[in-house]
C-alpha cells in the first residue's frame, strides 16, 4: 500500500466517520473520539495548567468531553477533521469552566471564564496544527494528513510529565527558560537539559507511532 | 509532578551542556530565519551529532515559524486584547505578577499610554470584597503625590476588573536588589540574568569586594548615582551608596505619610512595589490592591505568598486585620531598607511556616552585624522601624522620613537605641503614681535625654578612629547636650516656680532638684573641654546645689518654728527667759527672710548666699538654746504635727527604709483618706493672696509665722490634715494644728499607713514620733 493512498483513505475514513456519527452511529462516533482522545487530553492538560494547576485529571475531563459529545453530536454541523476538533475544543472549554466553577464554589456562570478557556485552548490547538508540525510529521497509518496534529498531541501525551511541561511552557506558552524554571521550581540549567531531552523523546515518540 | 522525572536522565556528562547550547542556538537561528538546514548544522557539530539530531528533529516539530510571538503570551487572554476594556485598548504585555497581568494599553479618549493592571480572572472576589476593593482603589486614585504612581481609572468592564495607572519606565527596587546582589556575587563574565543565580550563587565573602566592569552597570544604577561606586572601593563609595538608597526610601516614606494622612494604608509595601524611574525618582505603586491579594484563593493567587511574607509586618502575618494600621507600612518599608542596605532579606526562612514564625517572633540580626560599614544611625532607624510591636516603631512615616533625612543632612536623629527606650518606658510605668503627672513626664524626658547624651559622649570619646564620623557625631552630641541641658534647666526651674508653692510637695521638689544636680555634675564630667560651657555649667550646678542645701536646712529648722507655740514650750520645759529669746529670734528670722525674699523675688538666678548664711545662723542659735533631749522632743512634736505627710519626708523615708511599694501605698492611702479637696482651694487662696514668688517661698514645713498664730481664733475646726504644710495665711489664722494628731481623719490615715509597715519599721516610727503630744 502506498502512503498517499493510505492517507487519502484515512481522510476519507475520517469524513465518513463524521458523517456516520452525525447520523447517529454511536460506534462511528466512538471510533472518532478514540482518534481525538489524546488531542483532547493534551488540550485539557494545557488548559488546566493555566487555570487549575493539577486540581483535576485531564483524562477525566477528556472522558467528560466524550460523554458530552455523545449527547450532543446532533448539534455538530461541520464535516472536516479540523471542524470536529474545534467542536470538541468548545465542549472541553465548557467542561473546564464548569469544573473551575465547581472548584471555586461559585454558581454564577462567568462568560469570561469560558472565553478565557476558549482562547487558551485555541492557542494550544493552533500550536499543534502549526505549519511546521504539519510539514515535519509524516502522516502515519492511523492519521489522515490533515490530522497530523492528532499525532503530535499523542506524542506529547506519551512524554513523561516533566518533559511535556517544559515543551508546553516553552513552545505553547512562549515562556522564557527563566520563567519556565520559575514555574517548575527548577534551575534554568536543569530545565534546559529537560527540554533538549524532551525534544529528542518527542521525536522518538512520533517515530514509534508511525 | 516533578517527581516523575526519569532519574537516569539527570546529571549527565558535560557533553549534555554542549548539546543544550547547540539546540538553543539552533532555535535562535530559526527565530531569526537564518537557520541552516538541519544536516548542515549537524555537520558543524559532528562530534555531538548523534545526541543532537533527535533533539533538533523534535524541535522542528514544536517550533513555530516566525518571530517569537508575543501573542502567544497574551493568547489566553486574547479576547481582552481584541476589544477595548473600558476606555483602554491593550497593545502589549508588560509583565505578570501576583496581581494579575499588567498590559501596556492606550487610553482611547486621551490617546495616552498607560499601564493597565487586569486583576486575575474572577479572583474569587465576592460582592463584599469586590466593593471593598473598589472603595479602596477609588480612594487610592484620589491620591496625588509626586512619589505615588497616579491611578487614572479603576473600573470593570465585561466582568473584568482593571486599574489603569501612569506607565513608569524603570525598574523596581526588587530588580535593583537582584542586580546589586549579582554585582557583589560574581566577577565573571555576565550571563543573561536569571533569578536562580541569586539564591544559588555563592555569596561574596565580606572581605573581597566585587568589581563589576562598567558594562555591568544597568542604566538605572547609573541614574541613581551609583556609577562605579558599586565597586565599593572606599568607605566614601559605600557612604554614597547608603545615601542614594536612603534618599529613595525617604521619598517612599513621604509618599506613605501622605497616603496615611488620607487614611489609606498600602499593606503591601515591598521592593517589587517601589519603582525607580530613569531619572532616579522613586514611585510607590499598587495602592489599594493589597485588598485583592489578601482574599485571592490559593487557586487564583498567582503571586508567591512567600515573597510577600518577607515584607509583611508581624501583625499582618498574624492575620490580625483589626490591628492593622499605617504602622504596618512603616515596618514593611523598614524591612525594604534593611534589604537594600545589606542586600540580605530580613526574613530568610525556607518554608512558609518557618518564615511566619520568623516574622512573628525572631528578632532579626541588626543590619550592622551584616554590613559593618553601615552607620550606626541607619542601624538605629531600621531597627526602630521594624520593631515587632507597632508602638515601638515610628509613629508616622513622616517621622521615619525625617530621621532618614536628618542622617542625610548629618543632623542628629531622633530614634534612640532601643535599650534606652525600653528603660524609659519601664520607668514611666513604674512612676505613674507621681502626684504631678506633668512633672513626672518632664522628669522622664529629662532622664532619657540626659542618659543618652552621657552615653553618646562617652562612646564618642572612646571611638576616635572614625575621624570623619567624629565631627558629625560630635555635632549630634552637642545638640543632644544642649537639648538635655535645656530640659534639665527647665525641669529645675519648674521645680522651683511650681513646686515651691506646694507645701505638700516639698519632698518631690527636693528630689527633683537633687536629680537635676546629679545631671549637672554628669555634664561637668563629660563636657570637660569647652571652658565657656564649663563655667556656665558650674554656675548652674552650684546654684542648684545651693537650693538643695537650703531645702535641707529648711527641713532642719522646720521643727524649730514649733517653738513659738507656748504649748510646745511647756512640753519642753523651756523657762520663760529662754522662750522669750527664742521667740524674738524666730520673729527676727521671719522678718529678715521676708524682706530678703522681697528684694530678690524668686528665680534661680537670684539666689542669695546671705539667706543660707542666715538660715545657718538661726539654726545654730536655736540649737544652742536647747538641750539634745529638748531638740529630740521638738522634732518628735514637729513630726506629729505634720502627720500624715511626715511619712513622705525624705528624712522619714530614709530613717525607716521605706520601700518603693510602701511609698506608693502611702501616697495612695493619703490620697484616699484625704478629706475633701480643700487643700487645693487653700493653696490657690494662699497664692493669690501672697502673689507669685513671694516671701513664703521658704516657709514650707517651717510652720506659720509666730505673730499670726494668735489671731487664728476663728480658724475652722482642724479636721483636715496637712495644713501645717501650706503656705501661711496671714490674717486668716494659720496656727499650728496642734490637734491634728488627734484628728479622727488623720488618725485613721496614720493607722492605715502603720499597717503596711514591718514591725521593725514600726519600732523606728515610735522612736521618731515619741509620746503623743496632745496639748
Amino acid at each position: 500500500m502506498m502512503e498517499p493512498t493510505r492517507s487519502e483513505t484515512n481522510d476519507h475514513r475520517t469524513s465518513a466517520l463524521i458523517a456516520a456519527a452525525q447520523n447517529g452511529d454511536p460506534d462511528a462516533l466512538g471510533e472518532l473520539l478514540n482518534h481525538y482522545r489524546k488531542y483532547v487530553v493534551f488540550l485539557a492538560r494545557t488548559g488546566l495548567h493555566h487555570h487549575m494547576q493539577g486540581k483535576a485529571d485531564p483524562s477525566d475531563l477528556a472522558q467528560e468531553v466524550c460523554l458530552a459529545a455523545h449527547g450532543n453530536i446532533a448539534d455538530f454541523r461541520g464535516d472536516s477533521a479540523e471542524e470536529f476538533a474545534g467542536w470538541l475544543r468548545g465542549i472541553l472549554s465548557n467542561v473546564l469552566a464548569m469544573n473551575v466553577r465547581k472548584y471555586l464554589g461559585t454558581q454564577k456562570r462567568d462568560p469570561r471564564l469560558e472565553q478565557n478557556f476558549n482562547a487558551s485552548l485555541a492557542s494550544a490547538s493552533e500550536f499543534l496544527q502549526s505549519e511546521i508540525a504539519a510539514d515535519i510529521t509524516s502522516p502515519s497509518q492511523h492519521f489522515a494528513r490533515n490530522e497530523a496534529f492528532l499525532e503530535l498531541a499523542a506524542a506529547l501525551e506519551a512524554l513523561p510529565e516533566n518533559y511535556r511541561q517544559v515543551i508546553v511552557l516553552r513552545h505553547v506558552d512562549g515562556m522564557t527558560f527563566a520563567d519556565v524554571a520559575k514555574a517548575m521550581g527548577k534551575t534554568v540549567n536543569s530545565v534546559e537539559k529537560l527540554w533538549v531531552r524532551g525534544l529528542a523523546k518527542l521525536k522518538t515518540a512520533m517515530g514509534e507511532m508511525a | 509532578m516533578t517527581e516523575d522525572l526519569p532519574r537516569c536522565d539527570i546529571d549527565d556528562s558535560e557533553g549534555d551542556d554542549r548539546v543544550v547550547v547547540a539546540v538553543k542556538r539552533y532555535m535562535r537561528l530559526l527565530e531569526e530565519n537564518q537557520a541552516p538546514s538541519m544536516d548542515e548544522y549537524l555537520s558543524q557539530h559532528a562530534d555531538i551529532a548523534a545526541e543532537l539530531q533527535p533533539s533538533l528533529e523534535g524541535l522542528a516539530m514544536v517550533h513555530r515559524v516566525g518571530p517569537a510571538k508575543p501573542t502567544m503570551m497574551v493568547a489566553p487572554d486574547a479576547e481582552f486584547t481584541a476589544q477595548p476594556i473600558g476606555d483602554f485598548q491593550i497593545i502589549g504585555e508588560l509583565g505578570r505578577g501576583g496581581m494579575g497581568v499588567v498590559y501596556e494599553a492606550v487610553q482611547l479618549s486621551l490617546g495616552r499610554t498607560v499601564a493597565l493592571k487586569v486583576l486575575p480572572f474572577a479572583s474569587g472576589l465576592d460582592d463584599v470584597r469586590l466593593k471593598r476593593f473598589l472603595n479602596e482603589a477609588h480612594a487610592a486614585a484620589a491620591l496625588h503625590h509626586t512619589n505615588i504612581v497616579p491611578v487614572y481609572a479603576v473600573g470593570s468592564d465585561r466582568g473584568l476588573h482593571y486599574y489603569a495607572m501612569q506607565r513608569i519606565d524603570g525598574q523596581t527596587l526588587g530588580d535593583l536588589i537582584t542586580s546589586l546582589s549579582l554585582n557583589r556575587v560574581s566577577n565573571g563574565p555576565r550571563e543573561p540574568l536569571s533569578l536562580n543565580r541569586v539564591p544559588n550563587g555563592p555569596r561574596a565573602s565580606k572581605t573581597t569586594e566585587a568589581r563589576p566592569t562598567r558594562s555591568d552597570l544597568s542604566p538605572s544604577t547609573v541614574a541613581i548615582g551609583l556609577d562605579e561606586s558599586t565597586q565599593f572601593n572606599t568607605s566614601g563609595d559605600r557612604l554614597r551608596f547608603f545615601q542614594s538608597m536612603v534618599r529613595m526610601i525617604v521619598q517612599a516614606a513621604q509618599a506613605l505619610d501622605y497616603a496615611h494622612s488620607y487614611g489609606i494604608v498600602h499593606r503591601d509595601i515591598k521592593p517589587g512595589n517601589l519603582l525607580l524611574d530613569s531619572a532616579g525618582k522613586l514611585w510607590v505603586t499598587d495602592f489599594g490592591l493589597a485588598q485583592v491579594q489578601d482574599v485571592a484563593s490559593p487557586l487564583t493567587r498567582t503571586g508567591d505568598p512567600i515573597g510577600t511574607l518577607k515584607y509583611m509586618s508581624p501583625e499582618q502575618a498574624a492575620g490580625n486585620r483589626t490591628m492593622l494600621d499605617h504602622r504596618t507600612d512603616i515596618y514593611s518599608l523598614g524591612v525594604t531598607l534593611y534589604e537594600l542596605l545589606t542586600l540580605k532579606p530580613v526574613i530568610c526562612g525556607q518554608g512558609y511556616r518557618e518564615m511566619l514564625n520568623e516574622v512573628a517572633e525572631q528578632e532579626p540580626e541588626s543590619p550592622r552585624s551584616i554590613e559593618p560599614s553601615l552607620p550606626i544611625e541607619l542601624d538605629t532607624i531600621i531597627r526602630k522601624s521594624i520593631a515587632k510591636l507597632p508602638t515601638e516603631r515610628y509613629a508616622t512615616a513622616a517621622a521615619m522620613a525625617d530621621d532618614l533625612q536628618s542622617w542625610l543632612d548629618d543632623k542628629p536623629i531622633k530614634a534612640k537605641p532601643p535599650t534606652a527606650w525600653e528603660r524609659l518606658a519601664k520607668w514611666r510605668r513604674r512612676n505613674s503614681g507621681l502626684v504631678l503627672v506633668a512633672g513626672g513626664l518632664l522628669f522622664v524626658s529629662t532622664l532619657a535625654l540626659s542618659a543618652t547624651t552621657v552615653m553618646v559622649w562617652r562612646e564618642q570619646r572612646a571611638t576616635r578612629e572614625a575621624l570623619d564620623r567624629e565631627t558629625q557625631q560630635r555635632e549630634m552630641a552637642e545638640q543632644n547636650f544642649s537639648q538635655a541641658r535645656s530640659a534639665v534647666d527647665s525641669f529645675s526651674n519648674l521645680a522651683e516656680s511650681e513646686l515651691a508653692y506646694r507645701g505638700d510637695l516639698q519632698d518631690l521638689r527636693r528630689s527633683f532638684l537633687e536629680t537635676s544636680l546629679e545631671f549637672y555634675r554628669d555634664f561637668l564630667d563629660v563636657q570637660s573641654d569647652d571652658p565657656a560651657v564649663l563655667s556656665e555649667l558650674a554656675t548652674t550646678s552650684a546654684r542648684v546645689e545651693q537650693m538643695v542645701e537650703e531645702l535641707r536646712v529648711l527641713d532642719n529648722i522646720a521643727p524649730l518654728m514649733q517653738l513659738s507655740d507656748p504649748a510646745v514650750q511647756t512640753e519642753l520645759s523651756i523657762d520663760h527667759e529662754a522662750a522669750r529669746l527664742i521667740e524674738a529670734a524666730i520673729d527676727k528670722f521671719q522678718s529678715q527672710r521676708h524682706s530678703m525674699a522681697n528684694q530678690n523675688p524668686g528665680g534661680l538666678s537670684s539666689e542669695n548666699p546671705e539667706m543660707t548664711l542666715m538660715l545657718q545662723e538661726f539654726d545654730s542659735f536655736i540649737s544652742n538654746q536647747l538641750s539634745p533631749q529638748q531638740l529630740k522632743r521638738l522634732r518628735q512634736i514637729a513630726r506629729q504635727r505634720r502627720l500624715p505627710l511626715t511619712f513622705k519626708t525624705s528624712e522619714v523615708v530614709a530613717a525607716m527604709g521605706l520601700s518603693r511599694e510602701q511609698r506608693l501605698d502611702i501616697n495612695r492611702i493619703i490620697e484616699e483618706t484625704r478629706p475633701g479637696r480643700n487643700d487645693i482651694r487653700r493653696n490657690q487662696m494662699g497664692r493669690s493672696k501672697e502673689g507669685p514668688r513671694g516671701p513664703q517661698r521658704f516657709d514650707f514645713g517651717a510652720g506659720p509665722p509666730p505673730r499670726d498664730r494668735f489671731g487664728g481664733s476663728d480658724e475652722p475646726p482642724p479636721d483636715r490634715f496637712g495644713r501645717a504644710e501650706g503656705p501661711p495665711r496671714p490674717g486668716s489664722g494659720g496656727g499650728p494644728p496642734r490637734d491634728s494628731w488627734r484628728s479622727a481623719v488623720t488618725q485613721n490615715t496614720v493607722q492605715q499607713i502603720l499597717e503596711i509597715l514591718t514591725p521593725e519599721q514600726r519600732t523606728k516610727w515610735d522612736a521618731l514620733v515619741g509620746e503623743p503630744f496632745d496639748r
